[in-house]
């Protein structure tokens, strides 16, 4: 059924580290640490939101951030996604709590908090969908002692969670061979249950099993192509589950094609 | 055919005639569907129209905001009136939401002002799963020769809000414009959005 993604089971328990705002199947709050900012989704058993490619069906989340001058917000991290099965269709997101963080950056002088805010948008669903939009603020830096402890934590737990750059011994590559691309390790052991997730749509099938086989210290992954892809990409660009409690990775699989003897 | 195989075909609403997938520039899967007044509906037989698919699901917000903004309406009406035939297909499986039976959509288009040539309904999913519809809405185009020549989403905003769709790029009308003066399709897939179709549970 579902895959329990590490990061709900890190978050689970720190609930009400910020001021939450009720919103639709959840609360949400604006929480922050030492050179990071996040939106803290805590979800109703059963409901869901998306990952940045919300896969067969749904939308992302959305931020809009308005902060005062000279501070600097980047681009929101994503921890890795689960699978959600969905009337045999097959979305990524979180259930649970999940915190998207982006690095922030203030200037180095400046005696008064400085107060941050976010327009966001998403969509939370389970047997049906609601659209939701807030407004969560906070000021920088967290003045309260332990609360700045709290954040520390969740912020130090949510960064173990996120996908981590794969290392070069891995070798990835995927190959071009008719119906599905064969996404090649060369650094998993056959114990590993590998699951792919596509950061662009169209490309594989969402909902198709993705059939593992590990031969001569190369692990195959099997990723039956998309109906809808008209050309090859020139990478297959994702994150790799490697199992329950293990890593996750950003890979960039360069697509090639060869013969098909290559199988 | 056994009596009970012709049985259980007359019951489906909804039969494929040649099962493949619905690929883009390739020859549309046909099929016959009931619409919503009880007449069957071959696609084969609209050979010489274009002819557009649209996913429909009045309990979903992204449908709605179609509705309510008027613009899926508007968009009925205008290409049904330049010849186009305009399916709304409803593949809700009975008791999941967006499931309604034929006499509630019949009163459900009159109070909306819809005016697609006919809503198909497709509660057993046949319709939805042959062309591997994902979202509401999804959107297909099939042109006069029965070539799919557009899978995906309505438009370029994935929000629900009314006011993002004057400044949406619309994939349907840039998809019929091209393709009906002879030019081919620019955008020819992209990824639907809304909510996901909702088949029966046990599939």
């Amino acid at each position: 059924m579902r895959s329990r993604v590490p990061a709900i089971v890190l978050l689970a328990g720190l609930a009400s580290v910020a001021r939450a705002v009720p919103v639709p199947h959840g609360h949400l709050s604006l929480v922050s640490t030492d050179g990071w900012i996040g939106l803290l989704f805590e979800l109703d058993p059963g409901w869901h939101i998306y990952w940045q490619n919300p896969g067969d069906s749904g939308v992302q989340p959305e931020v809009r951030w308005s902060a005062p001058k000279g501070v600097q917000i980047g681009e929101l991290a994503w921890p890795a996604p689960s699978r959600l099965k969905d009337h045999g269709l097959v979305d990524f997101g979180y259930e649970g709590a999940v915190l998207l963080m982006a690095p922030v950056t203030v200037p180095a002088k400046g005696s008064t908090p400085l107060n941050v805010s976010a327009d966001v948008h998403w969509a939370v669903c389970s047997e049906t969908c609601v659209t939701a939009k807030a407004n969560v603020a906070t000021a920088l830096p967290v003045e309260d002692k332990k609360q700045m402890d709290k954040n520390a934590e969740l912020f130090a737990k949510t960064r173990r969670s996120l996908p981590q750059p794969l290392p070069s011994r891995c070798a990835v590559q995927a190959i071009d061979s008719n119906a599905s691309f064969d996404l090649r390790f060369a650094c998993f052991g056959s114990d590993r249950t590998l699951t792919f997730f596509p950061l662009h749509a169209n490309q594989i099938e969402d909902a198709a099993p993705q059939r593992m086989e590990h031969r001569a210290g190369v692990t195959h992954l099997l990723l039956v192509k998309s109906d809808q892809l008209l050309t090859a990409p020139a990478a297959l660009d994702g994150v790799l589950e490697t199992g329950e409690g293990s890593a996750a990775y950003q890979i960039s699989a360069p697509v090639k094609r060869i013969g098909a003897n290559a199988n | 055919m056994t009596k009970m195989q012709i049985t259980r075909a007359a019951a489906a609403l909804v039969l494929p005639l040649l099962v493949y997938a619905a690929r883009v520039n390739e020859p549309a899967p046909d099929f016959r569907a009931t619409d919503s007044h009880g007449q069957v509906r071959h696609l084969k037989d609209y050979r010489g129209k274009f002819v557009v698919l649209e996913w429909s699901n009045r309990d979903c917000p992204w449908t709605h905001k179609q509705y309510a903004s008027g613009n899926m309406q508007r968009l009925q009406r205008e290409w049904t009136g330049k010849g186009v035939v305009w399916f709304t297909v409803l593949s809700s499986a009975p008791g999941q939401p967006g499931y309604v039976t034929a006499a509630d959509e019949n009163v459900y288009l009159a109070k909306v002002q819809a005016s697609p040539t006919a809503v198909l309904l497709d509660p057993s999913g046949t319709l939805g799963h042959l062309y591997q519809a994902k979202t509401t809405p999804h959107m297909f185009i099939i042109d006069s020769k029965g070539v799919l020549i557009y899978n995906g989403a309505i438009d370029d905003h994935y929000s629900i809000q009314v006011s993002d769709i004057p400044v949406s790029k619309n994939y349907v009308d840039a998809a019929l414009q091209e393709a009906m003066a002879g030019k081919p399709v620019s955008i020819p897939v992209t990824r639907p959005y809304g909510c996901s179709v909702k088949y029966a549970e046990d599939e």
